[in-house]
């Protein structure tokens, strides 16, 4: 096992922790207006205005099979980079960024084995749910939040 | 420098050489006297022959040998200026392209079977060949090239020339294909680890005489200066005077460098950025103005912001251009085609291009190849009659086709006129009724410019008989809906007896169009206008029910009626919806139901990306001035998906 560090976004949908990898992280930003373009899949929320460059945005919550909230003022899009592709994620609030010494991730339970979840990590007395972004884009996993990450995530 | 990077120059180079060949392998056809035509042709051919073998790629530099043979005999009047002779040499074109076209999607040369080719080449090449000049000196006897003088090469590369180990290696790999190489100053080693300035001294013995060298050489825009010495090997020296230094200065060389066009598409978005910060800095400047106008600094400020303004639109302009390609390019395949073409169907015909300079995005250039090949194709077939009928009328036994381009706001106008017989418009109806495309009653109420254009509807095509060419009745829709995707259009007009003209309009770039914004509940969509035929108040228009779908009649054309609501699926307006945009693509019609009409604007397409690759019904999405982004509608897309809901 690797004992390289690893760093993370934490950030939180309905009062859980997730966390992605900074890697591909390319900055976050307040929630902007996003144009939306019908007839897509429920999730996707529109495309947004990067400075001139259209990208799509993704609203994490809907994704995940959450029910729908409205946006406030802590709302924010993480926007990302990944298979050449730039994507804006809504999320309900950003906390920190933190650095994980061994990059070696506690493996999911069994019954939250989502094909998006690439394993769980400490923080803060905490149990954060690590997302691999490549699975959560894989469309042929349609994403169903039957999981019952609730438990691990707060202990 | 990567092994990709020198192959993609080599393929850059190859391109632009096979076009220019080909144009000149169709002139020289027509003026095989004309020296500058000749010594161009057989330079390219030596260059293809010479870069081909640097590279690799045998069976290419083989074929390029043959020809440059053939053209060295055709060069010293050895040969005739034969149709046959350029159909060989035109086929062995043919296959160089072909490779290259391998070469540039696989990366290799794969195996052809150049032997029929070559062959037809060959049969050109004189027994007692005098065409040694171009054959590889290896196979020179030995006591031949004792005989023949030694030239000492003195080459200067230009000062900052990239890669000059590779530059000098395709050099010294060229000279050795005019002779034996005996000596190289410095050594070759060196010259490959790049252990020398610019000057390098090849002494070289060659059957060739200096002046070819010097122009062997002279294409090579690299090279700066060559110097030329003949020495003369001993045995000849009594019967053979000494030459004078021999130089040589380039012409005027162009200026210009190859840039990717993907490296003008971050420079596109990068001001596309830099136009949105402008803006709202403008909307700063502007604030701060209304706050305080006295204040000496922020009159600076508007005065900064607003020739911010001027210097971003302008660049913005500058970007723009950089992506278009003269016409030229496209034009240069045309008297290939039409030569083959007309000396398979025995009509003569005189091929004139106008406006080559003129510019158009290199997307369009393009897209719109094949569009105007089929339309050339089908004026040579059907427009241009036979020598004998044409003399019969009085006309000259030569047709002509002319191709013009140009520029007409912010459109690029090609039309594409043959002096032939003309359509006859009483056949095309009759076999547009014939086939159900239309109706005795309209034809009859059509001018003869209308039933021209029945030409372009489905599988219509008057050609009595099909042919190799044309008349297989698929193509002119396409054609049509081919122009009309790049948000071009096309007419024809046509008289009996006297001949027929295609005229096309197309935008001058791919980047910016034509849009009206309309309101659809509580966004903006925009609509590109070359999709918009009219726009109407709805209380002015007569709602009918066909077949219970709801209908209108403009123009006494009856069309569908669409709420904009229904199509996208968004929520029922709360008002009835007040205006309608009259949509057009192809032969359809249908009348939009929208909100509001916002007005026209000229606007930048963005891609929408993959996520959306299933929304046929958007062509991207544009940002406006004031940072607010809006979908554009692809009305093609929007009538599909109109009919998939029915």
């Amino acid at each position: 096992m690797s004992k390289k560090q690893l760093q993370l976004v934490i950030f939180g949908i309905n009062a859980e922790l997730y966390a992605i990898d900074t890697q591909g992280v390319k900055e976050i930003s307040r929630m902007e207006d996003i144009t939306p373009i019908p007839r897509t899949k429920p999730y996707i929320e529109g495309i947004l205005n990067l400075r001139g460059q259209i990208i799509p945005v993704v609203c994490l919550r809907k994704r995940l099979g959450l029910p729908e909230r409205v946006d406030d003022k802590e709302t924010r899009i993480i926007i990302i980079d990944f298979d050449e592709l730039r994507v804006g994620l809504i999320v309900d609030f950003v906390s920190e960024v933190i650095t994980l010494i061994d990059s070696t991730l506690i493996p999911a339970p069994e019954v939250a084995t989502a094909a998006y979840v690439a394993g769980l990590c400490h923080y803060n007395n905490n149990l954060v749910i690590v997302i691999n972004i490549e699975a959560l884009f894989a469309e042929q996993h349609e994403i169903v939040a039957e999981i019952g990450v609730g438990i691990y995530a707060k202990q | 420098m990567q092994n990709s990077d020198y192959l993609r120059l080599f393929l850059d180079e190859a391109e632009e050489i096979i076009d220019r060949l080909t144009g000149n392998l169709v002139l020289l056809e027509k003026y095989p006297e004309e020296p500058r035509i000749i010594n161009e042709v057989f330079r390219d051919a030596h260059t293809v022959k010479g870069s081909a073998g640097a590279m690799g790629f045998t069976q290419m530099a083989e074929v390029a040998h043959q020809m440059e043979s053939v053209l060295s005999c055709l060069r010293q009047k050895q040969v005739g200026a034969t149709p046959l002779l350029f159909s060989a040499l035109l086929s062995g074109l043919d296959m160089i392209r072909q490779i290259k076209h391998d070469v540039y999607a696989s990366g290799v040369e794969r195996s052809y079977n150049i032997s029929a080719v070559v062959g037809s080449l060959a049969q050109f090449l004189q027994a007692q060949s005098q065409v040694a000049a171009a054959m590889p000196v290896a196979v020179l006897p030995t006591a031949k090239v004792q005989h023949m003088p030694k030239l000492r090469v003195e080459i200067t590369l230009r000062a900052g020339t990239v890669m000059k180990s590779a530059r000098s290696y395709v050099i010294l790999q060229s000279l050795k294909q005019l002779g034996q190489v005996i000596n190289c100053e410095p050594s070759e080693v060196d010259l490959m680890a790049e252990r020398f300035d610019l000057r390098f001294v090849v002494d070289l013995i060659t059957e060739d005489s200096p002046d070819n060298v010097v122009a062997f050489l002279g294409q090579d825009g690299d090279i700066e200066d060559v110097k030329l010495q003949t020495v003369l090997t001993e045995t000849t020296a009594k019967t053979m005077p000494g030459q004078a230094p021999t130089e040589l200065r380039h012409e005027a060389r162009q200026h210009s460098v190859r840039v990717d066009v993907k490296k003008l598409e971050v420079l596109m978005n990068l001001v596309g950025e830099l136009v949105i910060e402008r803006n709202r800095l403008a909307t700063i400047a502007g604030i701060m103005e209304r706050q305080n106008k006295e204040d000496a600094s922020v009159r600076t400020l508007m005065a900064v912001s607003g020739q911010l303004g001027r210097i971003t639109g302008d660049l913005q302009l500058e970007i723009m251009k950089a992506r278009m390609i003269p016409i030229s390019q496209l034009f240069s395949t045309f008297p290939r085609l039409v030569r083959d073409l007309s000396q398979g169907l025995g009509k003569q015909i005189e091929l004139h291009l106008e406006g080559n300079e003129t510019e158009l995005d290199r997307t369009i250039v393009e897209e719109i190849r094949d569009p105007l090949i089929h339309i050339v194709r089908n004026a040579v077939d059907h427009g241009v009659d036979s020598p004998a009928d044409r003399l019969a009328a009085g006309k000259s036994a030569a047709g002509n086709i002319t191709l013009r381009a140009t520029h007409e706001e912010n459109n690029v106008v090609i039309t594409i006129s043959d002096d032939g017989r003309g359509i006859d418009g009483q056949a095309v109806s009759r076999k547009a009724v014939a086939m159900g495309l239309t109706t005795e009653d309209q034809v009859n109420a059509m001018t003869p410019e209308q039933v021209n254009q029945l030409i372009f509807l489905p599988g219509l095509s008057t050609a009595s008989k099909v042919t190799d060419v044309s008349g297989r009745g698929v193509g002119m829709d396409i054609v049509k809906s081919q122009l009309e995707k790049l948000g071009g259009s096309v007419n024809i007009t046509s008289k009996v007896g006297s001949g027929t003209k295609f005229v096309i309009r197309l935008p001058l770039t791919l980047a910016i169009i034509r849009a009206l914004l309309v309101r659809v509940g509580d966004r903006d969509y925009a609509v590109p206008i070359v999709s918009v035929s009219e726009t109407k108040r709805m209380h002015s228009v007569e709602v009918k029910t066909v077949q219970g779908l709801e209908c209108i009649v403009v123009r006494e054309q009856i069309i569908p009626l669409v709420g904009m609501h229904q199509v996208l699926e968004l929520v029922k307006p709360t008002e009835v919806p007040s205006n309608l945009v009259v949509a057009t693509s192809g032969n359809t019609k249908v009348g939009l139901l929208v909100d509001r009409l916002l007005g026209e604007q000229e606007i930048v397409i963005k891609p929408l990306g993959p996520f959306f690759h299933d929304n046929r019904e958007f062509a991207g999405a544009t940002i406006l001035g004031d940072g607010r982004v809006i979908p554009i509608i692809d009305v093609k897309g929007l009538f599909d998906l109109i009919n998939k809901k029915k």
